[in-house]
């Protein structure tokens, strides 16, 4: 494989919830060590993407290609195991085990090589709360929590559903700056948030979702002077 | 080695003590007999209640399966009763495999159509139709391999086997993959865990137990009826020792079963008339006051609790 060639490549993604299309028809690639950024108005599909690439339900038409290999059939599970992983939107921790315990169910169950849980809770700021319940974090705490559980599988694909939201801005910086360096070492990333500096900060290609469509996919910058998506964020 | 493992065997030891030294004191067998029993179910449960979050109501129908399945290995295939117990077992294992398809509904709808399941079980083998089979509503006799102490030992056995099960998994990485089945079943699969799979193993266990106690529960009464070995009366009893020992642990079950099923066989005895009201008051008050049971007393005071 080419050191250009995509780690993920969408095609013609369509997710239906009864007569709603969540998704219709969404393309885009990612390639190892870059950011895309994924931006649209409430309800435009965004987290549902985030969803299907990591297998959370089957889709009802496209592709998703992982490494070259379609993946869409994959449980989640195997999925997490190839190294595909996600945060959520709205934490998900296990509420009744022990800091430490979260983070050690993904470093036990992601296959391959150990991995230190206490590493990950180090690297994150959560190590002075190992052994705590997950039920007693903050909610910014959760999501940090989120992102350890998701980090100890080794993923090559990280895609995070909105991160930023509720962080202050001492937190949010130093949250861009953590993805950055994710990049750096080569993983790749699909932010999805609805804080446009934040994006900003993050990377410089931004895709931008509306109704499950595609509205907008190039340069930041040219985004924030597109009047269809200036007319999605202030009429959506 | 964890430290579950090692509380496990100090418990295995207790409990193998206390059944091989009370008869010597006590000569009420058939009591010391279901006590064995209910705590052999109440782990069982846990395996799958405690340690997946999945309550099945109608668990008393792995029960019965395993009473008929070691019934008629003894009718018709003429085996030793140790061999039945394990036909038992199997039969359990079995109705457990078909009925894994439930795992597709949640929470309450999970526990009903398991009910429901259990029901049917039931109505299958009292149906006349099956006479020739199940014997029907007239019930199995199998005074041919009557033997109260073979019995006995049988569940002790059981009973030893289910503790250091229950003790194995929770100090394994199976039980923290099932902790976390139990506190948010997509994480858990988002952390590489394959929850279809470890559900499943975890389910059939349970069955396992329940069926092995069954087969060996016909074999000691060595007289009995569809009713006897479905009513719903040993599943509810086993659900109650579990919930008021405290779920998810080793040792909750075992205590929970030793006091309450202690305590109703007190009341029955010395006070028949009371018995109802006593039995609805314990489960009125835990559900108030001890939601997670006589281990979260311990936990509270920062005691590890296997
Ligand atoms: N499991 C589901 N069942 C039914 N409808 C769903 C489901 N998940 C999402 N939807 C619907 O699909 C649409 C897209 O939802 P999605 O959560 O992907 O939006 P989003 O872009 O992430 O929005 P937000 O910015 O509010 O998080 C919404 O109308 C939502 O109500
Ligand atoms: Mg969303």
């Amino acid at each position: 494989m080419s050191p250009e060639a995509p780690i993920l490549e969408v095609e013609g993604l369509k997710k239906h919830f009864g007569g709603l299309k969540a998704l219709d028809g969404v393309s885009f690639s990612i390639h190892p060590g870059e950011i895309l950024g994924l931006a649209g108005p409430n309800g435009s599909g965004k987290t549902t993407c985030i969803n299907a690439i990591s297998g959370v339900f089957r889709v009802d038409g496209g592709q998703i290609r992982y490494l070259g290999q379609p993946i869409q059939h994959l449980p989640a599970y195997r999925r997490v195991r190839h190294g595909i992983n996600r945060t959520f939107q709205v934490p998900r921790p296990f509420l009744g085990l022990t800091v430490l315990e979260n983070v050690m169910v993904a470093a036990t169950y992601r296959g391959g090589r150990n991995v230190n849980p206490r590493h990950i809770l180090e690297d994150i700021g959560l190590a002075e709360h190992a052994d705590r319940p997950a039920r007693s974090l903050n909610s910014s705490q959760q999501k940090m929590l989120g992102l350890a559980r998701a980090l100890a599988t080794h993923p090559r694909l990280l895609l995070v559903d909105e991160i930023g939201a509720g962080l202050n801005p001492v937190e949010l910086s130093s949250m861009a700056e953590r993805l950055r360096s994710y990049a750096e070492q080569g993983m790749a990333l699909l932010v999805v948030e609805h804080l446009m500096d934040f994006l900003d900060r993050v990377t410089d290609r931004l895709l931008v979702m509306d109704a499950g469509n595609t509205l907008f996919s190039g340069k930041l910058q040219q985004a924030t002077e597109d009047s269809r998506v200036i007319e999605a964020f202030l009429g959506g | 080695m964890p430290k579950t493992w090692r509380s496990t065997a100090v418990i295995v030891a207790i409990t193998l003590l206390t059944f091989v030294f009370v008869p010597y004191i006590y000569n009420n067998q058939f009591l010391l007999f279901n006590m064995m029993m209910y705590m052999a179910l109440a782990l069982g449960l846990n395996i799958i209640y405690g340690y997946t979050g999945y309550l099945p109501f109608g668990y008393v129908g792995f029960f019965g399966a395993g009473a008929y399945g070691g019934a008629l290995a003894i009718t018709f295939l003429h085996w030793s009763p140790y061999l039945a117990v394990i036909v038992g077992g199997g039969a359990a294992v079995l109705v457990g495999m078909i009925l894994i398809p439930l795992f597709r509904l949640s929470g309450a709808y999970f526990s009903i159509a398991n009910l429901a399941a259990a029901e049917a079980l039931y109505y299958i083998v009292a149906n006349p139709h099956l006479e020739s089979i199940t014997q029907g509503p007239y019930g199995i006799s199998l005074p041919q391999v009557y033997d109260p102490n073979g019995a006995y030992w049988t569940m002790l056995f059981i009973l030893l086997f289910a503790l250091v099960l229950s003790g194995f998994i929770r100090g394994s990485r199976f039980g923290l993959a099932l902790a976390a089945i139990r506190e948010n079943p997509l994480s858990a699969s988002m952390s590489g865990v394959n929850v279809v799979k470890l559900r499943s193993i975890s389910w059939l266990l349970s069955a396992l137990v329940a069926g092995l106690a069954g087969a060996t529960f016909g074999w000691y009464i060595s007289v009995f009826y569809p009713e006897t070995v479905f009513g719903l009366g040993i599943g509810v009893f086993t659900i109650v020792f579990v919930l008021f020992g405290g779920i998810g642990t080793v040792l909750g079950p075992i205590v929970g079963t030793l006091i309450l099923y202690g305590a109703y066989n007190y009341i029955g005895i010395s006070t028949p008339q009371y018995f109802q009201l006593v039995y609805g008051l314990i489960i009125v008050l835990l559900v108030l006051f001890l939601p997670n049971g006589l281990v979260s007393l311990a936990k509270r005071r920062g005691i590890d609790v296997p």
